[in-house]
Parts: structure tokens; C-alpha cells; sequence
């Protein structure tokens, strides 16, 4: 299990982390979830050994892996943002060059890197220099390089930020199936589909706090049963959009609403029916003498665990 | 295998790769040297500075400093790849990978840099051989032309692979490289003797590193007699022979060792 206590960092007197806390079991995976600058990238350098944190504890099982670095480097496979490939290679030149980092013989693991290149789909283009393939192709590579060694853990940073859904889909199973496997999951991202389809865990950050923590069940449902979307008219001015809020200000007990750029949006935590609420949304809209341009409501997703959390810390 | 043996041989194979896939980087290697052995041969065929040091033409006269010259600027450009692959974000997959010496980044990149320039060397000597420059050294001076290169070779890319950590961006190496390159080529004997040059000139030669190169490859390449304690080279503060033109070297790598320590370590841990 790895642990994960109160780190945190400044770069010139300016808190870019200040207290991440989270513990990971084998077969687990968390998500790092926040906007740019939230102290994600600054939280992923940390656990990939890039940088030392000012002060905190991570450990896996009863190893200080703040003492003992190049631990981190041996339990842990890491895919940047980047693409840090060297294109002048072909995927078997990586894998063998990779081989040769995590001090593993080629022959030992030439099988185990050509089953991970069939396994990514590469199998057909193992022999290409890089440069000649496609974004995806390349995440799926760097992922084979990273799972090379059997890592305990993977901390993946936007593995599929510029992927089609086919290739994202794709990468998805492959962690599945290495979390199916008992490896553990550290992923920051923006994607909060990628990141519900992924995490059991999700921490919220931001200005480099933690903002919301928990299982992503467990946030939404905290969140409340329904999100209310309404507009008053297709583009809402921030007036109007506040007037609806001073509208449901009466609602505390059971509701919070937030700005949205075109809409104000309720967070209820009642008991009524979603037919119900939208005919008290409507009701209360109207008594209020304002007019009903549209009235939406779903169940909440992490994007909107994700808005509402923001909304709090500002 | 040890860890760190594998270590370092992955790196420097991944250099090698590079070489091997760009061979014209190699060739650009070689192409200025060889245009100053033609050219400045064919400028200053007539020109008396040979005999000051029993050469015989002033291609043979300047075939030492060739070499110095290709090793001094194969060892200055060692840093560039270093630049490239902080900018791509390969470095950080290298830091973050578990190298039992982060140190092995730059024995790596030392090992390729020395092993290619003796190969770019080699190159020369054979191309110079079939001009009719002959080299009179024998077995031990052919053991002192290596050890002069690769002291020569070592210090320039301690300094390439320091001010690699130093700096941001790769133009920033290169302008400096092109900056200090070809001053410092002049401001040594690698071109005329310093009995030729003017009397300010003789102090900066005389410090300069490239000279205690030049000067022992000068020795072995033109005195079948050459001995290690014989005097080759009158600075205008002290007289060195082959021995003191080496000693000197590897001071001057010692002392810049100390100095790259400190800023590579601080920057890859």
C-alpha cells in the first residue's frame, strides 16, 4: 500500500501543494482532478521522485520513499504528459533502451517487451521509428515502456489528452487490465470521464489544496441527488444568473446553487422526485417573476462534484 | 552486469543510435577540419612557420591542431543533445527512471563523445597519411596522441555537458560554442607557432588549453626522438615538456571536474 501524508511544496514563498493525504491499495486507483496551476503537475513530480517536497511523509508499505528515492523509481512506472519519446527509435529500440534503464537484461525481457508491444497493438509497427507513429500509438508505447518491470504502481499525468475515443478507450482497457491485475493507479488529469471510468478515488485540487476527497460514488452522492440547471434565457447575464440565485437562497436546507458561465445551477440534496423538483424549479421561478427559458435536471456527475468543489474553495 | 555498468551502456547505445541514424552529423564533424587542412595548406603552402617545427608542409604543420580541433569541437557540442532532450521532456524520463547514478547520463555521453572523436581522428590521420603527412611518433607516441585527445576530449565535454545543466535552451549552448570555438582555435598554436605571433598574443596561447594539446601531438607527430621530460613548448611563464603539457591537461580536468560536480549534481538530484 502506498501512503501518501501531508506533502507539500513552495516555489519562491508560493504554496504550489499544500497538503496532499491519500492512501492507494493494491488493484486501486486515484485521480489527481483540478484546474491548470491546481498543483497536480507539481504532485505528480513529487511521486515520481522529479522533485522533493518541503515537508510530508510517502511511503510504500514501511519504506520511507522520501529517504530512499530511487525506490520510487523501481516500484513505479511513470507516463508524462509529454510525449517523451526519442523519435529516432524504433518501439523494440525503446523498449530494449528502457531494459537497459531499469537494469534488465535484454534477454530476459525481450519476450515480456514484444508481449507488451502486441498487447498495445504495436505488434505491426514495433520495427517503425516512432516519429512515424500516431499520437496514440506513441501513449500506447510509453505504456509498455512503463509496465516493463511489472511496476507496483503506474502515476500516469493526462495519459490521453489529444486521443481520439478509440485510442482513449483502448489505453483505458490496458489500465484496467494492469489495475485488474493488482497494480495501483495514480492519475491526474482533466478528463472527468477518464477519470470516472478509472478512479476508485478522487481528490479535488486546488490553488494546491485538496479541495474534495473521497470515492467518486460517495462525492456525487454527497453532492446531492439532483443538479438543477436553469436558464432564464439562452445567455444569461452574471445579474440574472444571480438573481436566480438570490431566488433559491430560501432553499439552504436542502440546496446550494453556484454561477455557471450561462446558467445558475442548484445542487439538491431533498427528498422529492426529479418530476417533482423541476415543477417546484418552474414554481419558484415564476412566483419570483422570472421567466422560464429551461429547467434541467440530472443526477450529478464528477464534473459537477468537480465545479461545486471549486465554487467552495473560492 | 553490474546496474550501473548496464545502465551506462544503455545510454551511451542510445547515443550511438542517434550517430549511426544521423551519419551527416558526423560528416559536418569531419568537414571542417578537413576544409582547414586543405584550404589554410593550400593559403600558406609557402609559408616558413613549418620549419619552426620540422614539419614537413604546413598541411603536416596543422594536421595536430586538426585533430585537437575536431576532438575540442566534437566534446564542445557533447552538451546540445543534453538541451534537446531537457526540452522534449526525455530528461525528465531519464531522471525519473531508477539509474543507480544519475551520473551515468554523463559518463555516457562522455564515452560516445571520446569514442567518436577518436573515429573522426582516425579519419584524419588516414586522409592526412595519403596527402604524405607521416606520422614518426611510433607506438608510444601513438599512446600519447590518444591520451592527449581524450584529456583534451574529457575537459571540453565536462564543460559542454555542465553549461548543458546550466542553461534553458539548446541555442544558448550553441551560441556560446560558437562564440568560444573558433577564438579559441586562434589564440593557440594550432595554426602558427607562438615565436610567429605578435607579443600580446603569447600570453592567451599560452594559457589556452587547446596549446598544451597541440603542442604534444606536434612532438610525437614530427620527432621520431620525442622523449616525456624534453621541453616542447616555451610559454613566457614557464617551459613544459611532454609530461608538463599532459600533467597541465589534467589538472585543468581535475579542477573542472570539481566545478561540474557540483552544478550537475545540484541540478540532476
Amino acid at each position: 500500500m502506498f501512503t501518501v501524508d501531508g506533502l507539500r511544496k513552495s516555489y519562491g514563498g508560493v504554496a504550489a501543494l499544500k497538503s496532499l493525504s491519500f492512501t492507494l491499495e493494491p488493484g486501486r486507483a486515484a485521480a489527481l482532478l483540478g484546474p491548470n496551476g491546481a498543483g497536480k503537475s507539481t504532485a505528480v513530480r513529487i511521486l515520481v521522485s522529479l522533485e522533493r517536497p518541503d515537508g510530508g511523509k510517502y511511503a510504500w508499505r514501511d519504506v520511507d520513499l522520501l529517504a530512499e528515492p530511487r525506490r520510487i523509481r523501481d516500484l513505479i512506472g511513470y507516463v508524462s504528459q509529454e510525449i517523451a519519446l526519442d523519435k529516432m527509435m524504433t518501439g523494440v529500440e525503446l523498449m530494449r533502451f528502457t531494459a537497459g534503464l531499469l537494469h534488465l537484461h535484454w534477454r530476459d525481457c525481450r519476450e515480456r517487451a514484444y508481449d507488451l508491444l502486441e498487447q498495445m497493438g504495436l505488434g505491426d509497427a514495433k520495427d517503425r521509428r516512432i516519429e512515424g507513429y500516431s499520437g496514440g500509438m506513441k501513449r500506447r508505447l510509453d505504456l509498455a515502456a512503463a509496465l516493463l518491470k511489472r511496476p507496483k504502481a503506474l502515476i500516469l499525468d493526462e495519459p490521453t489528452t489529444g486521443l481520439d475515443i478509440e485510442a482513449r478507450e483502448r489505453i483505458w482497457g490496458l489500465i484496467r487490465a494492469f489495475l485488474h491485475e493488482g497494480g495501483s493507479l495514480i492519475l491526474a488529469s482533466h478528463d472527468f470521464r477518464e477519470v470516472d471510468e478509472l478512479s476508485d478515488d478522487v481528490l479535488v485540487l486546488e490553488r494546491g489544496a485538496v479541495v474534495a476527497h473521497g470515492p467518486a460514488v460517495r462525492l456525487k452522492r454527497d453532492l446531492g441527488r439532483y443538479i438543477v440547471r436553469v436558464k432564464t434565457r439562452e445567455f444569461m447575464s452574471p445579474e440574472e444568473i444571480e438573481a436566480v440565485g438570490r431566488l433559491f437562497a430560501d432553499w439552504a436546507d436542502e440546496a446550494t446553487w453556484r454561477a455557471e458561465e450561462a446558467c445558475a445551477t442548484l445542487a439538491y440534496k431533498g427528498e422529492l422526485a426529479m418530476g417533482d423538483l423541476h415543477a417546484r424549479v418552474v414554481d419558484a421561478l415564476e412566483r419570483g417573476g422570472l421567466p422560464v427559458h429551461a429547467v434541467n435536471v440530472q443526477a450529478p456527475t464528477l464534473e459537477d462534484v468537480y465545479r461545486f468543489a471549486l465554487k467552495e474553495a473560492v | 552486469m553490474s546496474e550501473r555498468i548496464l545502465e551506462i551502456r544503455a545510454l551511451a547505445w542510445r547515443a550511438f543510435l542517434h550517430t549511426r541514424r544521423s551519419p551527416i552529423v558526423v560528416a559536418a564533424g569531419l568537414f571542417q577540419p578537413i576544409v582547414w587542412l586543405v584550404l589554410f595548406s593550400a593559403v600558406f603552402k609557402n609559408s616558413p612557420m613549418r620549419e619552426l617545427a620540422n614539419a614537413e608542409s604546413y598541411m603536416a604543420f596543422i594536421t595536430p591542431g586538426a585533430l585537437v580541433f575536431t576532438a575540442f569541437t566534437g566534446a564542445l557540442n557533447g552538451g546540445v543533445p543534453i538541451l534537446f532532450d531537457r526540452e522534449l521532456g526525455f530528461l525528465s524520463r531519464l531522471l525519473a527512471a531508477p539509474l543507480k547514478s544519475r551520473m551515468s547520463i554523463i559518463w555516457a555521453n562522455g564515452i560516445h563523445i571520446f569514442v567518436m572523436t577518436l573515429l573522426q581522428c582516425t579519419a584524419i590521420m588516414v586522409l592526412t597519411a595519403l596527402l604524405g603527412v607521416r606520422f614518426q611518433g611510433g607506438a608510444l607516441g601513438l599512446l600519447a596522441l590518444v591520451s592527449t585527445l581524450a584529456l583534451i576530449s574529457l575537459l571540453f565535454t565536462t564543460l559542454s555537458l555542465t553549461l548543458a545543466f546550466m542553461l534553458r535552451r539548446h541555442f544558448e549552448l550553441i551560441s556560446i560554442i560558437m562564440i568560444i570555438s573558433l577564438p579559441m582555435a586562434f589564440i593557440s598554436t594550432a595554426f602558427a607557432p607562438v615565436s610567429y605571433m605578435p607579443s600580446w598574443l603569447a600570453v592567451p596561447v599560452a594559457v589556452n588549453p587547446i596549446t598544451f594539446a597541440v603542442e604534444p601531438l606536434r612532438a610525437v607527430f614530427f620527432d621520431p626522438s620525442w622523449r616525456w621530460g624534453e621541453v616542447i613548448f616555451e610559454a613566457p611563464y614557464a617551459d613544459f615538456s611532454m609530461a608538463g603539457c599532459l600533467g597541465a591537461l589534467a589538472l585543468l580536468n581535475v579542477l573542472m571536474g570539481l566545478a561540474a560536480r557540483s552544478v550537475i549534481r545540484k541540478k540532476l538530484n
